[in-house]
């Protein structure tokens, strides 16, 4: 009998057994406190209550259109700019230099020039989901038409393909795994810069929520909405997952297809 | 089907790959005319031009001098006149075999309907009816030979180029692919240009034998090759076979070693 799935389950209960006992004892350890951090118990009485108020509808809707928003610009901002780069060596050097600078800024820095440069905070907010996920998704669109055989395109040509062809038909398909990990990394960072930049000048939104949570002294809370966080993230990269595996169908990266 | 293959024609020409100073010099100098409907073959040490020269015929590349000329036309660019297929495949991973050798009608705007069909019907004609939901991946070496050059032929060009298509095969594959291009070799009436390092698959298969010293390569020897069709692997033992053989084998090793004056 395989004991290992007992095991596993058995953790993670005993994990929340510990938060439990640290947290109803108020242990306190001088360089830790578990004073005020609230117990299992509160949270999922709290969680129960946050999903029965009629706030919680407008915090995931705000959170949710913000990261498609943002993300999606990205996407199709990215991957037309990371075409245009991984093709045409003129634009890459019109380009490349100005992305490869502003590359190692990580998008959370942008927040307060962001809320300076837009009018309103949902733009500023918009605008650093947007920054998050446009760097992975660009540069790997452009690694992998770089990386494509130039051969599968020598040989769509000698079987009657024409430069649109050619892109439709051997260019994106041939990038399409290396555009997808852009993807599912953009993603990612969309949701790491839409939590913070909703705590810093959200109204509304998950992040938002945790954070005035904080502020209202309500710490069952804040728990429930990095729950929340969790599970948005979560549930955004299967997502993107089920997209690869629907557009790539003959791509298994296990197999040692490429 | 077409009615008979295009001629090859190479007018002193002089190809060359690469860019600026590591622009290397593969052929010099090369006249050549290869009939139509011929079964043409070119054997030379690794390294020399022979990739090369179905590169320029392909229109991959453009002489450097001279011209190469196909039916009288300078091949300046890549078209389905003339089937491509190399030792390593260039299948499109995201399409199924029955997608990639429907790619060509594709480009020429024939309806869905009607270029599966056609791909279905040479996918069967290749012995390989019910792989036509395969992707390349999932296929065998020579499986995947057999999806390339059904993907070459559904042009109907009228000359197929094959550059060591079978020398990642094993000897029993290798021996039915030989097989597979001969017919269609002989049912379509194309001309076919094959390189090959290996001089009993050019013996077996060609009505011309091509020798090309080292790079820059030259013709170190044009040798007909009479043997009644169909040939079966008798051939191998006769005396005439044996002695042509160990002069294109000297050939190719006086080409390699570089000694051009050496005695064979």
């Amino acid at each position: 009998m395989n004991l290992r799935p007992f095991v596993r389950a058995a953790s993670v209960l005993a994990a929340i057994a510990l938060w439990q006992l640290v947290a109803s004892r108020h242990v306190d350890a001088h360089f830790i406190n578990f004073g005020n951090v609230p117990a299992p118990t509160d949270v999922a009485h709290a969680t129960w209550t946050f999903l029965q108020s009629p706030k919680v509808f407008h915090h995931f809707k705000n959170s949710i259109l913000r990261v498609f928003t943002g993300f999606g610009t990205a996407a199709v901002i990215g991957i037309g700019l990371g075409v245009a780069v991984g093709r045409s060596k003129r634009i890459e050097d019109i380009v490349l230099p100005t992305l490869e600078t502003l590359r190692p800024i990580p998008a959370v820095a942008w927040i307060p020039l962001a809320i300076l440069m837009f009018p309103t905070t949902e733009g500023s907010i918009l605008f650093i989901t947007f920054i998050g996920a446009l760097f992975p998704i660009v540069l790997n669109t452009i690694h992998g038409i770089e990386a494509l055989d130039p051969r599968l395109v020598l040989a769509s040509r000698s079987l009657g393909a024409k430069t649109w062809s050619v892109l439709r038909e051997i260019i994106l398909p041939g990038a399409l795994p290396s555009i997808v990990t852009g993807l599912r990394l953009g993603m990612g960072a969309s949701w790491l810069c839409l939590v913070t930049a909703e705590m810093i000048a959200g109204q509304y939104g998950i992040g938002y929520y945790t954070w005035e949570s904080y502020n209202l002294q309500r710490y069952p809370d804040i728990v429930v909405g990095m729950f929340f966080i969790g599970v948005f993230g979560m549930v955004s990269s299967a997502l993107i997952n089920r997209l690869g595996l629907w557009l790539m169908p003959w791509y298994r990266p296990s197999e040692g297809t490429t | 089907m077409t009615d008979t293959g295009a001629r090859v024609q190479f007018q002193n020409a002089t190809l060359s790959f690469g860019d600026g100073a590591r622009r290397i010099e593969a052929v010099r100098n090369l006249t050549l005319d290869i009939a139509p409907g011929e079964f043409f073959c070119i054997v030379g040490p690794s390294g020399c031009g022979k990739s090369t020269l179905l590169k320029a015929i392909a229109g991959y590349l453009r002489p450097e001098r001279g011209e190469v000329l196909v039916d009288g036309r300078a091949s300046k660019e890549p078209g389905p006149d003339r089937g491509m297929v190399s030792q390593q495949h260039t299948l499109f991973p995201w399409r199924t075999a029955l997608d990639n050798v429907a790619f060509g009608p594709k480009m020429r705007g024939v309806s869905a309907p009607e270029r599966q069909d056609a791909a279905t019907r040479l996918l069967g004609e290749m012995g390989l009816a019910g792989f036509e939901r395969s992707y390349p991946a999932q296929l065998s070496g020579g499986m995947q030979q057999r999806v390339e050059i059904a993907r070459a032929l559904i042009n109907e060009p009228k000359v197929l180029l094959l550059d060591e298509p079978f020398s990642a095969l094993d000897a029993e594959t290798r021996r039915v692919m030989q097989e597979l291009v001969l017919s269609i070799w002989q049912a379509r009436k194309l001309t076919i240009v094959f390189v090959t390092h290996d001089i009993d698959e050019a013996m077996f298969l060609a009505d011309r034998i091509l020798v090309l010293s080292r790079r820059p390569s030259e013709v170190r020897a044009d040798l007909p090759v009479a043997y009644e069709r169909p040939r079966t692997l008798d051939i191998a033992a006769s005396a005439d076979f044996v002695a042509i053989k160990r002069r294109c084998l000297e050939l190719v090793r006086e080409g390699s070693s570089g000694g051009k004056f050496a005695l064979g």
